[in-house]
């Protein structure tokens, strides 16, 4: 059952709640940021209803910040195999701990009237699939009665339709066992501050040192790529917590759990540029000379750059920026709905960051480069490769992933639907997972304008924007274009060769 | 200022075996001071250890105090200054102690209580770190005031009279001993085997030149020390010479019989030329992980003076990748390639790393140590002045007076050649991206793959800049201007 803005469904009398952060397969994943942020929230939401929570984070990073992984299989994607990982625990982890609260005498670990699970990319659907199927084998061999199930997050907010229908497959879990939250619950529980106390549990060995902070939602942008648009409810007012809530929910992080490092999670960080300058003074007044460290991970739009803002954010605890450069082509740019955003706009902000302090050609300031687009220009992502290499130092390499609810989805879905062989129109798109940018899901549909073209190529134009990265000696990385004449003879040969 | 007496280690000899029952030697490899330390775990002291397995015939006591030894990932380190360098703070670490005291607490903690040596034989590596042995022999002579020390090793041959005037040592012993490099380097002092550990293919001949060991020693060698831990070798000799590569095939030969497991690396002894088809099979069966190609140079020379032709390298690495199966760009092969010569010509140099990148896969700067007694006997391709003086040698003695000054990671010609030090950062980050690894592989920036031609097309097109339209309609704006002002 898909619940929507009803919150009055979804909390029917509960009290005891086991969450769920499920483990994920991927070819590739960086933990550092790993936190389940929305169930933290729903943590602290159900303790201040009266719930009794547990969390089962199986994500959980060590100290490092790293997860652990296993080959799950390896996947054919053209001329190569990807090997998909599991990360985190294993199913069989999850389910000794599922056994724990499905044993009616545990005289420690309750019995959940509800299981909430947090289900992120819609590329990832499948673990929540198998988490789910775990709970249901448990707590029918253990007591023959399965507890609510709730799924909210990203994934079900984008495509309910399809958690719906898929997350349930090899159960019998029925409509009101499995219920699919989609969208923010209520304000309430959206503007909760999350609670890191879960993790004070014998399972885990430290609480995580960072936080993810979201202190807005929404953006008045609809890039074609992007689906924050879907996830607000077409919303395109971007909504703040208030500078004050923001600054307390840190300060409390940092006096309870000693919490230095901060990410802000949101949808366009610096729109509301005078909330957000209220913002910084309050994290500053709160913190005094303490140090911390703040970033945005999700990055910040290049056209809101600008010298006081960003001299203020460095005060405040900013060390690292990262910027939506996605291509310099501004053609393409506005194929992708992103008028907004032109390579002037960008140029201009590297050289208001530089005066603000930030150094070009180490990682103070990253770049976004978007590649493995249907329809792409593969000479225009190379050339934005090399920009964001010689003008900013730090190229990130984005391949793309359609993501159900942007307007690209919408556009290739018949050819996604016909390539992935799911026919039925009749219901949603089931491979989802084969849609993960890593699994190059346009390789075969951009052959066609480049004949030679071979998924290994894809490969090899991620690594070419890390190698570009990892020529740093005293902090700098080696510029083709700092007209050094080592450069020099570099370019002129690459040149000659080309 | 108190000069050391030199003395012939034949005279050293009597002195160490002849005066007691048991004579106790403390033997000392110091700490050392620079801006880095790479490869900290083949900077053994190799005369010292051999000295340790010539002298086991003896009633001897022997105990070693090795600064640079750890059975961890880095040798402990201590930022001890930050040198401002062109434009850079560049860290200078002290490697090998944490702190003044602990240089004394770890000379304590391995002879142990109740131990005083009677003689102590200090070794040097390199003539460039000549303050920290005289720093060592400092306290060592607070601690043993009674014991007289002998200082051997690199700085004692090479800098053989700064040695005698600034040292601080009782005697100096120059030069190798043939005798003592036909022993193997002696490990039992050691608390842990190291994990890797140096390997001689020669030793020396009465005439002082280079022979190869019986092979069945090098292979005892080998057993014996994989037997205590020892995990991987490294030959610590110069360059294996092409006349001998039958005689290192025949090695391997009796290593890969003995089925002897374990790793062995070449860190620039073998020339690209060296290698063919047999050698490279040898290789890869005996167990050698990783190749590093020797640079060969003329020093006499103008600009160019590297030797080896790309074509040996080309020839060199088929053999290792189609008959040898190594993994081209994978496997840890690359080519060493010596940078900071006096008068080097950069373009050549960088050209030199571009195209050994494409043919080799990987490299390796090797910023070049200028050492006087090695190298004044070089032209570097010129002339000397009217007054007979190469410009080199003028520019050392005006420039680089000191040991120290010579240090090759500050690339101290770089003003002699007309350039800065930056355009050495410059090549050493490219060095840096040429062999950089992402999922286990470098990138072949002049390769036929799909990705490197549209690299070289935006670099060649300008394609990265989308701002050169606007670029070339102010340059010619410019040269307007320019004109009218004219």
């Amino acid at each position: 059952m898909i619940i929507k803005n009803q919150p009055e469904k979804i909390l029917i009398g509960g009290k005891k709640a086991l969450l769920i952060h499920p483990p994920l397969y991927d070819t590739q994943y960086w933990a550092y940021w790993a936190q389940p942020h929305g169930l933290l929230k729903v943590a602290r939401w159900l303790k201040d209803k009266g719930y009794v929570v547990r969390l089962l984070d199986c994500l959980f990073t060590d100290e490092k910040r790293n997860v652990k992984a296993f080959q799950k299989e390896k996947k054919p994607v053209g001329n190569i195999k990807r090997i998909v990982n599991h990360y985190g625990w294993s199913l069989e982890k999850l389910e000794a701990e599922l056994i724990k609260h499905a044993k009616n005498e545990s005289p420690t670990f309750f019995y959940p009237d509800e299981i909430w699970i947090s289900s992120i990319m819609t590329y990832w659907w499948e673990s929540t699939r198998d988490v789910i199927q775990r709970i249901e084998k448990v707590f029918s061999t253990y007591s023959g009665r399965v507890p609510r199930i709730l799924v909210g997050g990203i994934y079900p907010t984008l495509y309910p339709e399809h958690a719906d229908l898929y997350l349930r497959e090899g159960t019998n879990l029925n409509d009101e066992n499995l219920i699919i939250a989609d969208g923010e619950i209520c304000d309430e529980a959206a503007s909760s501050q999350t609670d890191l106390s879960v993790y004070k549990d014998d399972i885990y060995d430290h609480v995580p040192q960072y936080s993810l902070i979201t202190g807005s939602r929404g953006c008045p942008f609809n890039c074609a790529y992007c689906a924050q648009l879907r996830l607000n409810h077409g919303n395109r007012k971007v909504r703040e917590r208030g500078p004050e809530d923001v600054a307390e929910e840190m300060w409390e992080k940092y006096q309870e759990h000693g919490v230095s490092e901060f990410a802000f999670y949101e949808d366009n960080l610096l729109f509301n540029r005078e909330e957000f300058i209220h913002r910084l003074d309050a994290i500053r007044r709160r913190f005094g000379k303490k140090r911390i460290h703040i970033y945005a991970p999700e990055g910040i739009e290049p056209r809101l750059v600008e010298k006081e803002l960003m001299v203020m954010m460095r005060q405040t605890g900013f060390q690292k920026i990262h910027l939506a450069l996605e291509t310099i082509d501004n053609e393409i740019a506005k194929d992708w709905n992103r008028r907004q955003a032109t390579i002037e706009k960008f140029d201009k902000a590297i050289d208001v960051l530089k005066e603000s302090g930030f150094k070009v050609g180490s990682q103070d300031i990253n770049a976004f480069v978007l590649f493995g687009m249907p329809e792409e220009n593969i000479q225009a992502a190379m050339n934005t490769a090399v920009y964001a290499s010689t003008r900013v130092g730090s190229v990130v390499p984005m391949l793309f992933t359609p993501v159900p609810g942007s307007i690209m989805f919408e556009k290739y879905l018949p050819y996604l639907r016909d390539r992935y062989q799911n026919t039925d129109t009749s219901k949603p798109f089931k491979d989802l997972h084969l849609l993960n940018g890593k699994l190059l899901p346009f390789l075969r549909f951009n052959q066609t304008k480049y004949p030679k073209l071979k998924a290994s190529d894809y490969l090899e134009i991620e690594s070419l924007m890390l190698h570009l990265n990892a020529s740093k000696v005293y902090s700098k990385r080696f510029d083709i274009n700092s007209g050094s004449i080592v450069a020099r003879t570099f370019s002129d040969m690459l040149a000659q060769a080309a | 200022m108190i000069s050391s007496k030199v003395v012939e280690f034949e005279k050293l000899l009597p002195k160490v075996i002849g005066q007691k029952d048991i004579i106790k030697i403390l033997m000392v490899n110091p700490f050392v001071s620079d801006y880095r330390l790479p490869w900290f775990q083949w900077h053994q002291p190799a005369g010292l250890l051999q000295l340790v397995s010539f002298l086991r015939k003896y009633s001897v006591d022997i105990k070693l105090v090795d600064f640079l030894n750890t059975t961890d990932k880095q040798v402990v380190r201590r930022k001890s200054a930050t040198i401002l360098y062109s434009g850079y703070a560049i860290p200078f670490w002290r490697f090998g102690i944490s702190s003044e005291q602990d240089a004394k607490s770890k000379i304590k903690k391995q002879i142990g209580k109740d131990w005083t040596p009677d003689i102590i034989l200090v070794t040097s590596l390199n003539s460039i770190w000549w303050e920290d042995v005289k720093e060592t022999i400092e306290l060592l002579k607070v601690m043993f005031p009674d014991a007289p020390v002998y200082l051997g090793g690199q700085y004692a041959t090479y800098e053989f009279e700064h040695a005698q005037k600034h040292s601080g040592t009782d005697f100096i012993v120059s030069g190798t001993v043939p005798e003592i490099t036909k022993h193997t380097l002696d490990l039992s002092l050691y608390d842990t085997a190291p994990k890797t550990t140096g390997l001689y293919f020669y030793s020396l001949d009465r005439k002082g030149s280079k022979i190869v060991r019986p092979l069945e020693d090098i292979l005892g060698e080998i057993k014996s020390k994989i037997s205590i831990g020892v995990l991987e070798f490294a030959f610590f000799d110069g360059e294996i010479e092409s006349k001998d590569a039958a005689a290192f095939t025949e090695l391997l030969d009796l290593v890969i019989k003995a089925k002897v497991k374990t790793k062995f690396v070449l860190p620039g002894n073998l020339s690209a030329g060296t290698i063919n088809k047999k050698l490279a099979g040898k290789l890869k069966s005996a167990g050698f992980n990783k190749i590093y190609l020797h640079c060969n140079l003329d020093f006499n020379a103008k600009g160019d003076y590297f030797v080896d032709d790309l074509e040996t390298y080309k020839k060199g690495m088929r053999h290792l990748i189609d008959d040898a199966e190594y993994k081209f760009r994978i496997d840890d092969i690359a080519a060493m390639v010596v940078t900071g010569v006096p008068l080097e010509n950069l373009e050549t140099v960088t050209r030199r790393l571009v195209n050994l990148s494409h043919i080799v896969g990987s490299v390796i700067p090797v910023a070049f140590q200028y050492v006087p007694k090695l190298h004044d006997k070089f032209s570097f391709g010129v002339d000397a002045g009217k007054n007979g003086h190469n410009p080199v040698r003028k520019y050392i003695h005006k420039e680089l007076n000191s040991p120290e000054k010579l240090n090759s990671k500050l690339y101290p010609f770089a003003k002699l050649s007309g350039y800065e030090f930056e355009d050495y950062v410059e090549l050493t980050r490219l060095a840096t991206l040429l062999s950089s690894k992402y999922r286990g592989s470098t990138f072949d920036f002049l390769g036929d793959g799909f990705v490197a031609k549209k690299f070289r097309e935006s670099v060649r097109t300008k394609g990265w800049d989308p701002f050169k339209e606007s670029k070339d309609i102010v340059f010619i704006n410019d040269l307007m201007a320019k004109e009218r002002e004219k």
